[in-house]
């Protein structure tokens, strides 16, 4: 017990560093570049981790996750170009569109079970991305959605406001995202109703017998998840300013269940390992988009077949064999 | 919802009772027109060879399958198409035949699971932690705690339910019942794939349970618990009611010898 409360310190004491490292990176890292690699890292973070309460903690293999980021995405620059509605309400709103497509595609496609759930969400990414390609009336097809102005200022008291003109106003307003998204969604995994998500993933059968409906729990964290999905869709919408149907691609799915599964599915640190490593490897690897593709893949594979865990898995598995033989 | 009780329930007033239960699969009749019930207070044994439909009439009482005629009532209350956790929640709770646990998880977090369904644990509680949340936190691990002794798991708690033997898996799998705190508990083989001196614990953990006021109902293949344990005993054999009565009264049964043991031997 002791050992334990002593790790958990520790664990804190490394969490509270990286928090306030992220938050001082723009006062020694002035060089655009990596602003923007680090703001893409933070976007992706936010939608892997959706992901995985849905996919990690849920066990749904939820293959529509690229579309909810691409809906959201849409969503709002479609409010803000053609609706010329203020940036924050179109966050809610989009926000709001994305769990009710979430609610539209959910409730039919989590009565399957396993990988029939997988291939109907799947379905649905592709349908989703070709209406955006196809319905150029309101998306303007695949031409693309441009000049989608950067977030609207929030005016504060005494004539100041704060802007997101700059790269470090937008990575701030990103990683404050990011964190949210991370809080709520663990203070949800440690909650009952987390237990109740682990438990439907455990056994549905058992979670029933016992008094929990796997169709409202299943559901509730699907739509949790594409809430995060759509929220972070946005803010890759207003930070770009362009949007083309390749976001709601599948590719885009499979990149994020790429940086679930080698990060580690069904643990909090996993998807961000993942998200981080990958975007910074892939940024970095711009030029050559195909091999890159063909290398996830491979270590895809390998993930899935020697170290199922992924990177956490992997870590933790270091940590208790050291430890093991530190008692002896 | 819940209706209050009174309280000085008499002992042969009936919890359960099953009328007219037929469930058919594709051509095969599995239960053919069941009648019987269960009393309050009592331990209910349910006997019968393999295939003669007790695994399937627990399945058609905790709502997994529909039956295709006939209705269940529970404290007088119909309770025949509700889905299972609606079950659950009325107070009727069950183990699996294949012991089923949530083998990832410790045995505490096993049992704090099992009350998930007295509590409400929504999502904005969830999110900002409101006192009630915290409330329904505690109650939860209060419960857990006490079923940890009360199925003598107790040194066992953070133990990964999965590393557990057979029978303490057993013994996890009753406990997370009684964690829905139900009326009603049903066992499926109890004892099943649990060897013979082991079983003693079992035996005794049903009969705790059965002081502890929960009306229990069991299957049962090993005749030492089928037999000396129950109150009353019914013996099925493909899908139909043989007899049904006292124990001693039952072993003795002419059909029952038959359906067990051939024609044979029940001259």
């Amino acid at each position: 017990m002791k050992t334990a409360a002593k790790l958990f310190s520790i664990r804190n004491l490394i969490v509270l560093i990286l928090i306030v490292f992220a938050l001082t990176i723009p006062f020694y890292v002035t060089s655009r570049f990596i602003l923007h690699i680090l703001i893409m890292c933070c976007i992706w973070a936010m939608a892997a981790t959706s992901m995985n309460l849905i996919m990690g903690y849920t066990g749904q293999v939820n293959l529509a996750h690229g579309a909810f980021f691409g809906i959201g995405a849409y969503s709002a620059g479609l409010l803000i170009l053609k609706l010329g509605i203020n940036f924050w309400p179109a966050l809610i709103l989009a926000c709001a569109i994305t769990v009710f497509f979430g609610l539209l595609i959910g409730l039919p496609a989590l009565r399957t079970k396993g990988s029939y759930f997988a291939i109907g969400t799947m379905c649905f990414n592709v349908i989703v991305t070709v209406i955006i390609d196809s319905w150029e009336g309101l998306t303007e097809g695949a031409r693309g959605l441009l000049g989608i102005p950067k977030p609207a200022p929030i005016p504060l008291p005494f004539g100041t406001e704060i802007t997101f003109t700059s790269i470090t106003a937008n990575y701030y307003l990103i990683l404050v995202s990011l964190l949210l998204t991370i809080l709520i969604i663990y203070r949800i995994v440690h909650s009952m109703m987390g237990r109740t998500f682990m438990a439907i993933r455990g056994n549905e059968e058992l979670a029933e017998s016992l008094g929990m409906s796997a169709m409202r729990g299943k559901l509730l964290s699907f739509l949790i998840s594409t809430f995060f999905a759509g929220w972070a869709g946005v803010l890759y919408a207003a930070y770009i300013g362009f949007l083309s149907p390749e976001i709601s691609d599948y590719h885009v799915t499979f990149e994020l269940l790429t940086f679930c599964m080698i990060g580690g599915l069904g643990t909090m640190v996993g998807p961000l390992i993942g998200a981080f490593m990958l975007t910074i490897i892939s940024e970095l690897l711009h030029g050559v988009a195909v091999p890159r593709l063909v290398a996830y893949g491979f270590v895809l594979i390998l993930i899935i077949i020697f170290l199922r865990g992924g990177i956490t898995g992997g870590v933790r598995m270091l940590w208790s064999r050291m430890s093991r033989k530190e008692g002896r | 919802m819940v209706k209050d009780e009174p309280k000085g329930r008499k002992m042969s007033e009936k919890l359960l009772e099953v009328k007219g239960m037929c469930k058919d699969f594709g051509g095969l009749r599995a239960i053919d027109s069941l009648d019987f019930h269960i009393r309050e207070g009592e331990i209910f044994s349910i006997i019968g060879p393999n295939g003669s439909g007790k695994t399937t009439l627990f399945n058609v009482i905790t709502g997994f399958y529909p039956p295709t005629k006939g209705s269940v009532i529970f404290k007088g209350e119909d309770i025949t198409n509700l889905k299972p956790f609606h079950i659950a929640r009325k107070g009727i709770a069950r183990t699996f035949q294949l012991t089923a646990v949530f083998i990832r998880e410790t045995v505490l977090d096993n049992l704090i699971v099992g009350h998930r369904l007295r509590i409400r644990a929504g999502l904005l509680g969830t999110i900002f932690g409101g006192h009630r949340t915290q409330e329904e936190d505690k109650r939860c691990l209060e419960k857990a705690e006490e079923l940890l002794e009360f199925i003598q798991l107790t040194r066992q708690r953070n133990v990964v339910a999965g590393n557990l033997t057979q029978e303490a898996q057993k013994r996890l799998s009753v406990g997370m019942a009684l964690a829905t705190d139900p009326n009603l508990l049903l066992l499926d083989e109890p004892t099943g794939g649990v060897n013979l001196r082991e079983i003693s614990s079992l035996i005794s953990l049903i009969k705790k349970i059965r002081d502890k006021k929960v009306t229990i109902c069991l299957i049962e293949h090993k005749m030492k618990v089928a037999m000396d344990i129950p109150d009353r005993v019914l013996v099925l054999n493909y899908g139909r009611k043989i007899t049904e009565g006292l124990p001693k009264e039952v072993s003795q049964d002419k059909r029952v010898i038959e359906a067990y043991l051939g024609k044979s031997y029940a001259a």
